[in-house]
């Protein structure tokens, strides 16, 4: 019996999952007209909505345009979130504890919230429109996870490995090369992987500073997308949502075990 | 390997013959490597959060940006005289209440799921699918889902012989729509909270209390829930935050409407700032939403203070 419960409780969590996304991705598969058919299956399997995707106007760009940002964004936000953890963990330096919640707080603000006062200083700087304004707000939004998470890997490298080759005459920049950074790549790849993520699906600050059509990524487009169609096309809609989703879950499904572990670890500190 | 030594790294004073690690500066170059994190964080995000707290107490026209008179809480006494305002305020509750309760639910109950369920890896992995993908392809897809014509709802309700509901053309259901969407986006995240507070609780105190008596519902009333209160204080705060500050998955699922039955305070706010151009006003709902943040999150971790040390 009790077999059993923990079956139905697994189904049960496997169904609601999974069904509003099987739910469109059968879609796909159907005639526009099919789906208001109520049909569960399509009758007539058909790859039209994968076509029409492909060749809906400027598709290639809005990708181009999230791929862009996206990694040049988790790039420097890497980077940037590396160097400043490796001094949060080996330095008991001055104002390190402030510094260290003023890098934290901001990440408990929502980031709809800023839109407004970003609005106003962007535009007196005449940036709305660029890619320099999403990418730099993608950055900051990532760089305190990515700090915080990076401080606890680093931290947990033995300091003597460090102090031993420092003895044997290693500079900084090569004990951070030879050693740091090899023993830190499971953080480095779940701080990378987050970071992309997050930038991958953000949708507020695309929207709110990015105006030209040209400029749009992905989930911006998508939101855009009904409105320009008229009559609404679901099995085109259907595979722009799961198109978006795609590299997403390639990542997330090879790199599953680590990016579990570096995000619980972040959300219970 | 990497886990026990990290309590030792941080703080301590290393004796002498570890100090040559120091060399790099013992205070500038260090501030230096956090220079560029801490700058990018303060000027965007920290800044904006004290220009918003500055608008919300002056009047700020879009305008004329220099024209900027202190008005004290005025913006904020205009916006609780608003009708709109206060519609927004309320139906926010209901749908962060909304969320709270089946988020939480759904979290201790797939979290016991997932500790319990033999071979459960894959099932593990799938649970966090929906929390990857981005809030507009959740609201598109879920708009799909409940479509009167062609929606999976709509395909049970026919098969059932009823004729469809139109969930998104009511203001209520629509509400109850946005909030299951929420719940389906966000909660996976608080389920795995609650997954990895199980798998920390102490096997024998099942079997002491198994011993005395106690009953599986029993057990998990006094032994699993005090347990895991720590995860219980974090996914509150997580679904409470994410239900507060839900922004992209209502406005591409329901635009706010019909009417403004799902127009909550993310979306008035930006309605507001943004196409109303009532920055002030704006920003005084910012503040707003900071502060109820802030006010739900000490409030969880009165009620489940953790007894853990605070780490750094």
């Amino acid at each position: 019996m009790k077999k059993y419960g923990i079956w139905l409780a697994g189904i049960a969590l496997i169904v609601w999952t999974v069904m509003p996304l099987l739910w469109a991705l059968l879609a796909t598969s159907k005639d526009t007209s099919e789906v208001y058919a109520n049909n569960f299956w399509p009758e007539q399997f058909s790859l039209q909505a994968w076509g029409d995707l492909f060749q809906l106007d400027g598709f290639w760009r809005f990708a181009f345009n999230s791929l862009y940002v996206t990694t040049v964004s988790t790039v420097i936000a890497v980077a940037i979130s590396i160097v400043a953890a490796y001094a949060f963990a080996r330095y008991a330096f001055k104002w390190r504890h402030i510094l260290l919640l003023f890098i934290l707080v901001p990440r408990l603000v929502p980031r709809v919230a800023l839109i407004v006062p970003l609005y106003l200083m962007f535009s007196k700087v005449g940036l709305i429109d660029t890619y320099t304004v999403i990418i730099v707000l993608y950055v900051a939004s990532a760089v305190p996870l990515a700090t915080w998470t990076l401080i606890g890997f680093i931290g947990a490298i033995p300091r003597e490995i460090e102090e031993a080759s420092a003895i044997d005459g290693a500079s900084l920049l090569r004990r951070l090369w030879t050693i740091v950074l090899p023993l830190t790549i499971p953080g480095l790849v779940t701080v990378t992987i987050v970071s992309f993520v997050e930038s991958w699906n953000e949708f507020p600050f695309a929207l709110a500073f990015l105006q030209d059509t040209e400029m749009r990524t992905l989930p911006y487009q998508l939101f855009s997308l009904e409105s320009s169609l008229g009559l609404i096309d679901w099995p085109l809609i259907s595979a722009f949502a799961i198109f978006t989703m795609l590299p997403i879950l390639v990542l997330y499904l090879r790199f599953e075990k680590s990016i579990v572990s570096g995000m619980t670890a972040g959300a219970v500190k | 390997m990497t886990t026990q030594v990290a309590e030792k790294s941080v703080g301590e004073r290393p004796p002498a013959r570890k100090r040559n690690l120091r060399k790099f500066g013992q205070t500038w170059g260090p501030i230096a490597a956090a220079l560029p994190a801490v700058l990018i964080v303060g000027v965007f995000l920290a800044y904006p959060i004290g220009y918003g707290f500055w608008m919300s107490l002056h009047e700020v026209s879009m305008f004329n940006l220099s024209a900027q008179d202190f008005v004290g809480f005025t913006n904020y006494q205009e916006l609780f005289a608003d009708p709109a305002f206060r519609n927004s305020l309320w139906r926010t509750m209901i749908f962060v209440f909304g969320v709270i309760i089946i988020g939480m639910a759904q979290s201790l109950a797939f979290g016991l799921t997932l500790h319990y369920l033999p071979n459960g890896r894959f099932v593990r992995a799938l649970n966090l699918v929906p929390y990857f993908i981005s809030s507009v392809a959740v609201a598109m897809v879920w708009r799909f889902f409940v479509q009167s014509d062609g929606g999976f709802t709509s395909f049970i309700t026919e098969a059932f012989g009823q004729t469809a509901i139109s969930w998104l053309a009511d203001g209520n259901l629509a509400l109850f729509v946005v909030t299951m969407a929420t719940v389906w986006m966000m909660a996976p995240f608080s389920v795995l909270l609650i997954l990895s507070g199980l798998q920390t609780v102490n096997a024998d105190m099942y079997e002491a209390a198994q011993v005395d008596g106690a009953n599986a519902f029993q057990r998990f009333i006094h032994v699993t829930l005090p347990s895991i209160r720590p995860q219980i204080a974090t996914s509150l705060i997580w679904l409470t935050f994410q239900a507060f500050n839900s922004f992209g998955l209502i406005l591409a699922l329901t635009g706010g409407g019909p009417g403004d039955s799902t127009e909550l305070l993310a979306v008035y706010m930006y309605a507001l700032g943004m196409e109303n151009l009532d920055i002030s006003g704006s920003s005084a709902v910012m503040i707003i939403i900071l502060v109820l943040n802030a006010v739900f999150s000490l409030i969880y971790l009165k009620l489940f203070p953790t007894d853990e040390p605070e780490k750094s």
